[in-house]
C-alpha cells in the first residue's frame, strides 16, 4: 500500500487480489461492510451488526489486526493516521493530492515508517521520522540501522530518535501540532506506524484458546481449540522453526499460505502449515534491507549460544564498474553450528541473499556448508566467493 | 459442472462462515471451494474490500 500512496502502483483496484464479483463468480458468498459481533459456537450462528445471523458447520477466523495508537489527545484530528485498510491508503493518498499537505510526520521507523517515508517525500511532502528507539529498524543490527540512516538523510528525511509524541494538536503555520516529549513540530499529516495486535476478542469471547503472544492459538492445520473452527493469517500465532516457539508474525505472505491450508483442510484434505523461519524486507529509497530467523537476543531467549559476525562485501564481481556494497551479518550456534539467523542491507543483492539463508534456515544446514554453498554465479550477479561464503567461513573461524 | 448441480451442491453442501475477507480469509474461502465445491462458502468483511494485497 506504500507503492499505492507514493503513485509507484497507480490504481486501487490493482491491489485487490479478488473482486467480490469474482468470488460470487466462483459460487463464494461475500458480505461487505458487516461486523461479526458474537459467536455462538455451541450453536454453529454469527450474529452480524446488521442485526441478521448466519448458520455454520466450519467457521474460519481471518480478523487481522489493528495498528497499535499511543494513548494520546488529538488522533481524531483530520491529517491523523494509521495505515492498515486500503481504505486508509486512499484516504492518505487523496489528503496528499487534495489538501495542502507539505509536512508529514511518521511516528515509527519499522518497515511500514521507512516505507512511507518514501512514499511521502516521493510525493513532494517534507518527512520527517520519530520513534522511541534510538535507531529506526532496530529489528535490524545497528551498524545497519546506521545504514538506514544514512540514506535517509541523504534523501532529506529527518530522523529523531528516543521522541515519543504526547499530543496532537491544532498548528499555527500548519494544520496540526505534535507536541514531544522533548519539544515539539508542526505538520499537516501524522501517521502513526507503531505496530499492531492481533484482533482477539470475538475469539477469546467464544472461548477460543489464545497463545501466549497475544494471539489465537492453532495448530499445524491451523484448527483452534474448538472443533469446526479454523484461524489463519494476522490474527493468529504462527510456528517458527528457529526458536521452535509458536510467534505472532503478521505479515500477508504468510497469511496466504495459512488460509491455503485451512481451506484445503475444510476441503476434506488434510495438509499442514511447515511454519516460517522470520524472513522479511523493506525498501527505503536505494536501500534494501532483508532479515531472517533470530538475532543474538532471541537466540539467547531461545537457549541458543549465539555467535555473531559482520562482513561487509561487493553484491557484484569485483571487475565490474559500480561497487555495490551490500552487509551480511550471520548468527549461528556455537553448539551445533547451526544458522540461527541472518541480516543483510546494500543498494542490491541484500533479500536474495536472505532468501538464500532462510532456505539453509528451513533445513537447518550448519556454517560451515553455507561457506560452499554452491551459487547461481556471474560477474553481474556476485563475486566468485559470494558475501555470504566470506561470512560463513569467517564466522566459522569464530565458532 | 453446470449452473443447476452448483445450486444442489449448495443446498446439500456445509455451510463454511469466514470471518475477515483480508488475505488469509479470501485464501481460505478460494481454497475449500476449490477443494469441495458443494461447500456453501459466505465471507464477512468489515470492510470495503476483501483480498488486498498489503
Amino acid at each position: 500500500m506504500p507503492y499505492y500512496i507514493g503513485d509507484v502502483i497507480k490504481e486501487e483496484r490493482k491491489l485487490v487480489i479478488r473482486t467480490p464479483e469474482k468470488f460470487r463468480e466462483t459460487g463464494v458468498d461475500v458480505r461487505l461492510h458487516v461486523i461479526a459481533e458474537e459467536v455462538d459456537a455451541d450453536k454453529g450462528v454469527v450474529r452480524l451488526s446488521d442485526g441478521t445471523a448466519l448458520n455454520y458447520d466450519i467457521l474460519a477466523l481471518g480478523m487481522g489486526t489493528s495498528p497499535f495508537v499511543p494513548k494520546i489527545p488529538g488522533l481524531d484530528l483530520e491529517g491523523v493516521f494509521t495505515l492498515k485498510t486500503l481504505n486508509d491508503a486512499t484516504r492518505i493518498k487523496a489528503f496528499i493530492k487534495d489538501s495542502p499537505c507539505r509536512k508529514a510526520v511518521i511516528v515509527g521507523a519499522g518497515f511500514i515508517g521507512m516505507e512511507m517515508s518514501e512514499a511521502l517525500k516521493t510525493r513532494g511532502v517534507d518527512t520527517h521520522v520519530v520513534d522511541l528507539m534510538p535507531r529506526p529498524a532496530v529489528r535490524w543490527d545497528p551498524e545497519f540501522s546506521k545504514v538506514i540512516l544514512e540514506e535517509l538523510t541523504r534523501q532529506g528525511v529527518a530522523f529523531s530518535p528516543n521522541t515519543g509524541i504526547v499530543a496532537i494538536d491544532k498548528g499555527k503555520g500548519y494544520r496540526l501540532h505534535v507536541a514531544t516529549d522533548d519539544g515539539g513540530m508542526e505538520a499537516d499529516m501524522v501517521l502513526i506506524a507503531i505496530g499492531v495486535r492481533p484482533n482477539v476478542k470475538l475469539a477469546a469471547d467464544m472461548g477460543l484458546q489464545i497463545g501466549k503472544t497475544g494471539a489465537i492459538q492453532v495448530d499445524f492445520s491451523q484448527r483452534t481449540s474448538k472443533e469446526g473452527i479454523y484461524a489463519v493469517g494476522d490474527c493468529c500465532e504462527v510456528y517458527h522453526r528457529v526458536s521452535k516457539r509458536w510467534a505472532h508474525v503478521p505479515l500477508g505472505d504468510i497469511a496466504n499460505k495459512q488460509g491455503r491450508v485451512a481451506g484445503r483442510n475444510i476441503g476434506g484434505g488434510s495438509i499442514i502449515f511447515p511454519g516460517v523461519v522470520g524472513a522479511q524486507s523493506f525498501k527505503v529509497f536505494h536501500c534494501e534491507a532483508a532479515a531472517t530467523g533470530l538475532d543474538e537476543a532471541e537466540a539467547l531467549n531461545c537457549g541458543y549460544h549465539p555467535v555473531s559476525n559482520i562482513i561487509w562485501g561487493n553484491a557484484i564481481a569485483r571487475s565490474m564498474p559500480g561497487e555495490k556494497r551490500v552487509g551480511v551479518k550471520l548468527v549461528a550456534d556455537r553448539a551445533t553450528g547451526k544458522l540461527l539467523g541472518a541480516q543483510a542491507v546494500g543498494t542490491t543483492g541484500a533479500v536474495n541473499r536472505i532468501n538464500v539463508l532462510s532456505c539453509a534456515l528451513w533445513s537447518g544446514i550448519s556454517v560451515d556448508e553455507i561457506g560452499y554453498f554452491d551459487f547461481a554465479y556471474a560477474p553481474p550477479f556476485s563475486p566468485a566467493w559470494d558475501p555470504i561464503h566470506i561470512a560463513a567461513q569467517e564466522l566459522l573461524r569464530k565458532l | 459442472m453446470g449452473y443447476k448441480q452448483e445450486r444442489e451442491d449448495k443446498v446439500m453442501g456445509k455451510n463454511l462462515v469466514i470471518i475477515g475477507g483480508g488475505a488469509g480469509g479470501a485464501s481460505v474461502a478460494a481454497e475449500a471451494k476449490r477443494s469441495d465445491p458443494s461447500l456453501a462458502v459466505m465471507i464477512v468483511e468489515s470492510g470495503g474490500f476483501v483480498s488486498v494485497a498489503a
